[in-house]
């Protein structure tokens, strides 16, 4: 057997070393144009088997899919729809599922993908007891602890995202030790599914350098979503004022005075007024003037008129729309002047329109103006007054 | 000193075709990482939901200029009337057209003049008029009818100035847009910490593809030759060039035909350039020149899925056209960025796109050219080594169906439907990379070259227009077309029809 084994290793060496030495018996030219083909040909194989792999995989999931919503589509449709409740144990039976052979891993995947499917074919009608009895009916919130503690970051990402599209929770020690993954993606999809639903000091990540140096848009459409989630829940919102004043946050601190406005918090207006005065940021202080007009803060009126000759163009612009969403009757006068005074075309113009929506006295000033307006400025009249412009289609004859 | 010359010729030939297959190594595993990267983060129904429940999303404008488009304008504008997403708008500007294109659209949509507070942000010919529709199901549709200006850069910076949202799609009037492409394109703007600056997509022939109303059906790859091969060129160029090149951050245009802008920085720059023959390319350097002049983070970034299927010219007569064109383009933006050209203060832009594009795809065409000359006269003077000559052509020729498998397993993994259909989809992929090194590419090295030499003398060059048949809703037309076409047009599929060239 040794002898053979050497034999057979030896006949390769020789062919080897032959092959080899009539390659380095080529020039430097061939060589380099041999070893390309040789490694396109094998990478190109390569490539082949990973194709074949790919489309089986994508074939035999699309297979299982289809399974799902063959068996299961319209039960779900049914019991989301329903508005009498059923017990995870009825829904397995109604569903056919032996919970004695559960699904893999891979099943369980693409049923979740099947659940989010159906709560988005439902909509807002959905029965949310039936919908959360059927995932524990089918066991995934054991699933989801395995998930989030030992599978693959993608699939962890994946889940945590599906997890709040699908107001389902999993236990906060499970969270935790994701919260500061070397994995951003991971991090960020953790501390987001934390800041949820959770009841212990959930915003805390706001403090961090962290979450300020890799702040993304998206970060601010998901915090909004967080906050809404809470409200809708009854949970506690915090004070969002605060973070306006901490030294660290200086790109997210616009974020809070919109949250504030947004979540109607008119309790912080007042807190707001500090840094309106001192801040240099911009972005900041128009969204704060933006707040005091959407909650109709009306102390910050006198401040905010007060400034403005002071601000640059964004910010007067903010002033003036927020002076006139407040319309407390007082500003027509500022408005009017703003007009007459502004360089800004997008100032100009917002005073404009902040006068034609400012009452019956608002309206006949705009009038009055537009009389006197040259022709190129009469075209900013005739674009705030027109229906079709501003959508208001009940006024188109 | 012949000699000397022309081995120095064969050596420089060899290292510049091993430094590109090199290069397109380097791209493959960049875009590679980078399409996970996206794929695995990205979901749609999740992204659809928060998008559509928030306040902060931001607005996209989709601008489409329309110069004597009757026969199409009206399935276009349903097209683009017809994509998903909470916050969009669609600006289509009429460019002096001379036909009854703005007619058809003020029937079909009920369009009325609006007084609308027109402000020139950036240069283009004047308005005349501005439409918008008194029904409420069009609400999202603003017309321009301005003065012919003569180009594509020009009509679109009147559509800058009329969009409101603070991005915009610069597209033609004839694309196909992917139903959740707003989705897809906003995605890399939201979740990069830089400021996105503009987004590309991968962009397909629609030449094949089943259309009805103006809505893509079913995705194809093209049956006639031109087509099949410029789209062979258009899935190595976004999948792997493109795709690689975002991944370092330096993407080199952001296509004309597709492209997603930050409409702040673009007002900043002054728009298109619309004695630009390269306006995209132009756009973006400039882009980029004013964020590193700026000190400012930026990024550009690429989309893999397909965004947007438009109608390549289906005739050798019609890319001749284009392909000079972009020629010219290439050669005018490397005579007024040269600046730009090894410069460290315009980052990767200057350290690695423009260097890269002079070298690889300004100088390619010259030594592909030099090349074919060189050989000829060494097949007259009985000097060629053939042994060399052919395992050089075998190292470049697996290469290139090398790079087409990738092409191909690229593109099914970020979910092409070609698959389903093997014989009509990659398998006829695979074969126009067969013959593309022996037609197609001599073709446009020819046609490149060409657009250089017309560039230096000076020749008068205009713009021209296509003439467009339209897409698939008119079976009856379209079947009748293909009995009488020519036996270029064997697609069952209506859609493949002729544009003309009506300067011509």
């Amino acid at each position: 057997m040794d002898n053979t084994l050497e034999y057979g290793i030896g006949y390769l060496s020789y062919y080897y070393l032959y092959l080899y030495d009539i390659f380095i018996g080529f020039s430097l030219i061939i060589r380099i144009c041999v070893l390309v083909i040789l490694a396109s040909t094998a990478m190109g194989l390569y490539l082949l088997f990973q194709t074949i792999y790919l489309y089986l995989r994508k074939h035999k999931d699309l297979k299982i899919y289809n399974k799902f919503k063959a068996d299961y589509r319209d039960t779900i449709n049914r019991l989301g729809n329903l508005s009498s409740i059923y017990t995870p144990e009825e829904i397995a039976e109604m569903m056919n599922y032996d919970r004695r052979k559960p699904f893999s891993d891979r099943e369980r995947r693409l049923f979740i993908q099947l659940l989010v499917e159906m709560k988005v074919e439902i909509g807002e009608g959905l029965n949310r007891t039936n919908f959360h009895n059927i995932i524990v009916a089918f066991d995934l919130p054991h699933f989801f602890e395995r998930e989030l503690q030992y599978a693959k970051v993608k699939y962890r990402v994946r889940l945590l995202t599906w997890l709040r599209f699908l107001e389902e929770s999993v236990p906060g020690a499970v969270i935790i030790p994701l919260l500061y993954h070397k994995n951003g993606m991971l991090r960020k999809a953790a501390q987001a599914a934390f800041m949820w639903n959770s009841k212990s000091d959930p915003f805390r990540f706001f403090d961090n350098e962290d979450f300020d140096k890799r702040y993304r848009p998206w970060d601010k459409i998901d915090i909004h979503s967080i906050f809404d989630n809470r409200q809708c829940l009854g949970l506690n919102i915090p004070d969002l004022a605060h973070w306006l004043k901490s030294p660290q946050n200086n790109t997210v601190k616009p974020m809070f005075a919109s949250e504030i406005r947004y979540l109607g918090k008119n309790d912080e207006c007042q807190y707001m007024v500090e840094p309106f005065r001192t801040t240099e940021n911009q972005e900041l202080k128009s969204e704060i003037a933006h707040t005091f007009g959407s909650l109709r803060y009306r102390e910050s009126e006198k401040l905010m008129i007060d400034s403005y000759r002071t601000q640059p163009e964004s910010v007067k612009k903010s002033i003036i729309e927020s002076v006139a969403e407040m319309n407390t009757g007082k500003s027509l006068q500022f408005l009017y002047d703003s007009y007459n005074e502004a360089s800004d075309f997008d100032v100009r113009f917002a005073a404009a329109k902040g006068m034609y929506n400012y009452g019956q006295n608002g309206r006949q000033m705009f009038e009055q103006l537009e009389r006197l307006a040259s022709p190129a400025d009469s075209r900013i009249f005739q674009h705030i007054k027109d229906p079709i412009i501003n959508h208001k289609y009940n006024e188109v004859i | 000193m012949k000699e000397f010359i022309l081995d120095f010729y064969g050596y420089f030939v060899f290292f510049y075709s091993l430094a590109l297959i090199l290069s397109y190594i380097t791209l493959m595993v960049l875009s590679f990482s980078s399409q996970k990267r996206q794929k695995t983060f990205f979901s749609l129904p999740y992204v659809k939901k928060m998008l559509t429940d928030s306040p902060y999303t931001p607005g996209i404008s989709i601008i489409a200029p329309a110069y004597n488009e009757e026969k199409t304008i009206l399935d276009n504008v349903h097209s683009l009337l017809s994509v998903d997403y909470p916050k969009f708008e669609v600006v289509i500007v009429n460019d002096g057209s001379t036909d009854s294109t703005l007619e058809k659209l003020i029937d079909e949509f009920e369009l009325v003049q609006v007084p609308f507070a027109y402000r020139e942000r950036v240069k283009s010919e004047p308005v005349r008029r501005v439409f918008q529709s008194k029904n409420k199901n069009y609400d999202k549709l603003t017309v321009v009818d301005k003065k012919n200006g003569g180009t594509k850069a020009d009509a679109s910076n009147a559509g800058v100035n009329v969009a409101k949202y603070p991005y915009f799609i610069d597209t033609d009037v004839d694309c196909i847009i992917d139903v959740n492409a707003l989705y897809r394109l906003i995605w890399p703007v939201l979740t990069s910490h830089k400021r996105v600056i503009a987004v590309s997509s991968t962009m397909l022939m629609s030449n094949g593809c089943r259309i009805e109303n103006g809505v893509l059906i079913k995705e194809k790859v093209p049956h006639t030759p031109v087509p099949l091969f410029q789209q062979l060129e258009y899935m190595r160029s976004f999948l792997v060039s493109k795709m690689g090149w975002a991944t370092l951050n330096a993407i080199p245009n952001v296509s004309g035909g597709f492209g997603f802008f930050d409409r702040e920085i673009v007002v900043a720059v002054g728009g298109y350039d619309s004695q630009s023959f390269a306006e995209d390319m132009d756009l973006l350097v400039r882009m980029v020149m004013y964020m590193c002049d700026l000190n400012k983070p930026y990024k550009v970034d690429q989309v893999p899925e397909t965004c947007c299927w438009t109608e390549g010219p289906p005739t050798v007569g019609v890319l001749n056209r284009q392909r000079t064109r972009w020629a010219r383009g290439l050669l005018q933006y490397m005579s007024v960025h040269r600046k730009v050209l090894l410069n460290p203060h315009y980052k990767q832009m200057g350290m690695l796109t423009v260097p890269y594009l002079f070298f690889f795809e300004f100088m390619a065409p010259i030594v592909e050219a030099t090349g074919f000359v060189v050989f000829i006269w060494l097949l007259l003077t009985n000097g060629i080594n053939w042994t060399t000559m052919w395992i050089i052509f075998l190292m470049v020729y697996v290469f290139n169906i090398f790079l087409t498998g990738v092409v191909c397993f690229f593109s099914y993994y970020v979910g092409a439907s070609y698959w389903r259909s093997i014989k009509s989809g990659y398998l006829l992929i695979f074969l126009a990379s067969l013959f593309e090194p022996f037609f197609y590419h001599p073709m446009i090295t020819f046609f490149s070259v060409k657009g250089y030499l017309s560039y230096f003398t000076k020749r008068n060059f205009k713009w021209e227009a296509m003439k467009r048949q339209g897409f698939g809703n008119r079976e009856e037309e379209s079947k009748e077309k293909e009995k009488t076409a020519s036996g270029m047009s064997i697609s069952a599929v209506p859609l493949q029809q002729k544009k003309e060239d009506e300067a011509q």
